[in-house]
């Protein structure tokens, strides 16, 4: 009996040792078991069919890799519209955060919603396709980046999709998070995402757009990213604020962080770049601008309320145009932070961000103002020009492209083209 | 025929530890009554308004046949298994009737064996160790060697199947209250030593020793029923009882004169048992979550998986990514490449008359829980266009 028990202690051991070789922390036990069983993020990429695209934007959230919000110089609507068109059902949640917003090209418009749906249509409002993401209840709040072939959106069931503009068919799907809440960026040949994990927690991660492959995830950023990410070409640096209050400066080829600021509140909105600088506003009320270089505070401006939305950039001006969660519209001077104007709406629950069109060599700024009403101010002066009815409210930003605006509206109340 | 089972007659009721054993493998199914009774489970499953039903690969359509039945009468078979149990287990202490007592264990066990087949969701490893206890104990010869020595390789397997990190790490079990944070580590490792090496002492002459070994692994049993349920540890100490009712444990390795040829039958068996517990490691790279290379093993330490599905239904001008089962499967289930087979299944056949319909295609990637590396399981770009898409893990799960 010994020399069986003998013989079987020396098979286990002969069995350890074969383990331990091909995995040394096997036998490690509990110290490291946050360590490896937290896992920082799920990259899980499956490949649908192949379908290369140039990675060069089309069109995404804010227009530009710098996320100015600024229309393009053809995409000019005038101020006299009309709802042409109105496309539902669309959102259906209350959930309070900013809806994905539209973004088009000549192909035509792409949008996600809150329900799980994401779609494509003309220019007119009808539904070309439709693809469906299950999982979450927040189903799809960021916007959409495009490249020539290939629409990409995150959903808050954690994964990331690329689909072919052609036909909405998936080229490749890749599981980065928990939830991903933000916008993807197309840059530098790359393309960004902030994601989220449970606990909570967020990051940034670099992918190739072709294959869903991750490149580099950027170091935890301490809350979750409602923030998308934007990109400096001239410091090759890509930046992005969390609920942790920090914004981030990452190194766009590594991701590793070259800076760090903390503020005093979330940062929620997408930073802005314009020159040298990044603006990003913080649910501690205040704007911040700062060198991109240093990650030196240029100014800070106190705006009397909670900041949730990112700046616009008038062109050819030295102003950002902001709103805050008091219920007011405000012009900034980008190079002091004094501001230049006020207008008080008083509609507190307010998500959306300006998008700024031109309109007879006049900036035209495009933002909510009260509960469903669309408002167009004269950029430089606060000035209302036009106000239209919709026909709900709204917490995703107005879109524009060519002569038209789109709008997706909260609450079952659906998207909205106005010509 | 007859004689040879006759044969096996005689040697149970011969011997009154083996006749009081065949009475516990009874009671087992009273266990399993309770198990499947609980919250209306086993109806549920067997039910033809079950949306998500679950069947073997070898039987793909179960739920047609299932739909058959209604829901009271899947609940009378139920009572009736109930009823069929107690009556065996009453009888195995009458002396009388030997041959109607064989005869209703072995229709007990082939009823729970053919409820088992018709549902997938019915798979459990201690199932399949009390079926093959019962079968062992029905139809092999020298039932104390046989029986003993698949009871304690059970536990042997069992022990091999925690030697991972996951097992180590804890990350398998919900901290039991009565073990404290700092003697956990000790204790889990303590668990391997105790089932891959300490095990064969159940074989020790002293009986003093076989029984400290009882009893080690009846606590064990004990302290993971908060975590895991009755069921499973109930089933384990029935099998574990028969140390307890043998005043002598006959040896596996030391067969008597004259019994070579039975012990050949025996250790065959036990080799082919071996090679199924070896089959999910064999197969494939990828962690041992489920699926058609599990059908025959006993791995109950569930290797605690993530896993990432994606099932994408594609129309005319319309694809969706559909959701997981929302079937709340155990562990067991979690990551199981059969789970979400069925679940295509059901969808190819519910929509092969629609015209709009185009394809399925069902990718399944999975990781251990101490792993951060996704493997891929299955990658089918068109599940529907296969006879049989349960089998497709056989064809490494990769469709081109």
């Amino acid at each position: 009996m010994k020399a069986y028990l003998l013989a079987w202690f020396c098979l286990f051991t002969v069995i350890c040792a074969v383990i331990y070789q091909a995995n040394p922390k096997a036998l490690l036990l509990f110290k490291d078991r946050n360590v490896i069983i937290g896992a920082p993020i799920a990259n899980a990429s499956i490949q649908h069919k192949k379908l290369d695209s140039t990675c060069v934007a089309t069109g995404q959230y804010r227009y530009d890799q710098e996320r100015r919000g600024v229309a393009t110089t053809t995409d000019s609507p005038s101020v006299d519209l009309k709802i042409t068109k109105r496309v539902a059902p669309f959102n259906v949640g209350i959930h309070n955060a900013s809806k994905a917003t539209p973004v088009a090209d000549q192909t035509g418009v792409y949008v996600g919603s809150d329900s799980g749906w994401f779609f494509k249509m003309n220019h007119q409002g009808e539904i070309l396709w439709r693809f469906y993401v299950p999982g979450s209840k927040n189903g799809i709040h960021g916007s959409a980046a495009m490249d020539d072939k290939k629409v990409y959106f995150g959903a808050y069931n954690g994964a990331l999709y690329a689909l072919d503009k052609n036909d909405g068919t998936p080229v490749w799907t890749n599981f980065v998070a928990d939830f991903i809440g933000a916008s993807p960026l197309l840059a530098d040949n790359g393309l960004f995402i902030s994601a989220e994990t449970r606990g909570p927690n967020g990051l940034v991660a670099r992918m190739d757009c072709n294959t869903g492959a991750i490149h580099w995830v950027s170091e935890w950023l301490g809350g979750h990213s409602h923030s998308s990410p934007a990109f400096d070409p001239l410091t090759g640096s890509i930046l992005v604020g969390a609920n942790s209050g920090r914004l981030f400066s990452l190194d766009v080829d590594s991701g590793k962080t070259r800076w760090n600021l903390q503020s005093k509140g979330p940062i929620k909105g997408t930073p802005m770049v314009d020159g040298s600088t990044v603006y990003v506003t913080s649910w501690d009320k205040h704007l911040y601008a700062v060198a991109i270089q240093t990650g030196e505070v240029l100014w800070q401006t106190f705006m009397g309320g909670k900041l949730q939305t990112s700046l616009t950039k008038v062109p050819g001006q030295n102003l950002g145009l902001t709103n805050t969660r008091v219920g007011e519209l405000v012009g900034v001077d980008l190079k002091t932070g004094n501001i230049q104007w006020r207008l008080r709406h008083g509609d507190r629950d307010h998500l959306s961000s300006f998008l700024v069109t031109m309109y007879k060599g006049k900036a035209i700024a495009w933002n909510r103002c009260k509960k469903s009403r669309l408002c167009a101010l004269d950029a430089k002066t606060g000035k209302l020009i036009r106000d239209i009815q919709l026909p709900g409210t709204f917490t995703s930003s107005p879109m524009a492209y060519k002569d038209k605006i789109y709008i997706s509206l909260d609450q079952n109340a659906g998207l909205v083209i106005l010509n | 025929m007859i004689k040879y089972l006759q044969k096996q007659i005689d040697e149970i009721f011969k011997d009154r530890g083996l006749r009081i054993f065949g009475g516990i493998l009874a009671l087992t199914h009273v266990f399993t009554f309770t198990h499947w009774f609980r919250n209306d489970f086993f109806v549920a499953s067997q039910s033809a308004l079950n949306a998500e039903p679950l069947c073997f690969p070898f039987f793909p359509n179960c739920d047609l046949f299932r739909a058959l039945i209604s829901d009271d009468a899947w609940r009378g078979i139920l009572l009736f298994y109930l009823a069929l149990a107690v009556l065996t287990f009453a009888l195995f202490f009458k002396k009388t009737t030997l041959t109607l007592t064989y005869g209703l264990f072995a229709s007990l066990t082939l009823f729970k064996l053919t409820l088992v087949l018709s549902n997938y969701g019915f798979t459990d490893g201690h199932n399949l160790m009390v079926l093959i206890a019962s079968t062992l104990y029905l139809f092999v010869p020298l039932k104390k060697i046989a029986l003993t020595g698949f009871i304690a390789t059970f536990y042997f397997v069992s022990g091999l199947n925690k030697i991972n990190f996951a097992w180590l790490a804890g990350a398998t079990l919900i901290q039991p209250k009565i073990i404290g944070v700092a003697a956990m580590p000790w204790a889990l490792r303590y668990v391997i030593i105790l089932e891959t090496v300490l095990v064969f002492a159940l074989f020790h002459r002293n009986k003093w020793v076989r029984w400290s070994i009882v009893l080690q692994l009846a606590i064990m049993h004990l302290v993971s029923w908060p975590m895991v349920g009755f069921y499973a540890p109930l089933l384990s100490l029935s099998l574990l009882s028969l140390f307890l009712l043998l005043p002598k444990v006959p040896c596996p390795l030391h067969p008597q004169d004259g019994q070579r040829l039975s012990f050949i039958a025996f250790a065959s068996l036990w080799l082919l048992f071996l090679l199924f517990q070896a089959l999910p490691h064999i197969s494939s790279n990828v962690s041992p979550v489920g699926g058609i290379y599990r059908l025959g093993s006993i791995e109950v330490a569930q290797t605690s998986s993530r896993c990432k599905s994606l099932l994408l239904s594609h129309q005319a001008n319309e694809s969706a990514h559909l959701q997981k089962p929302r079937k709340k499967l155990g562990a067991f289930f979690r990551c199981d490449p059969i789970v979400f087979l069925n679940q295509a299944h059901q969808l190819c056949r519910q929509n092969q008359e629609t015209p709009e319909f185009k394809k399925l295609s069902l990718a399944l990637l999975t990781r251990p829980l101490t792993s951060l590396t996704y493997q891929k399981v299955l990658d089918l770009k068109s599940v529907c266009q296969r006879d049989n898409p349960l089998w497709a893990e056989a064809n490494n799960g990769v469709q081109p």
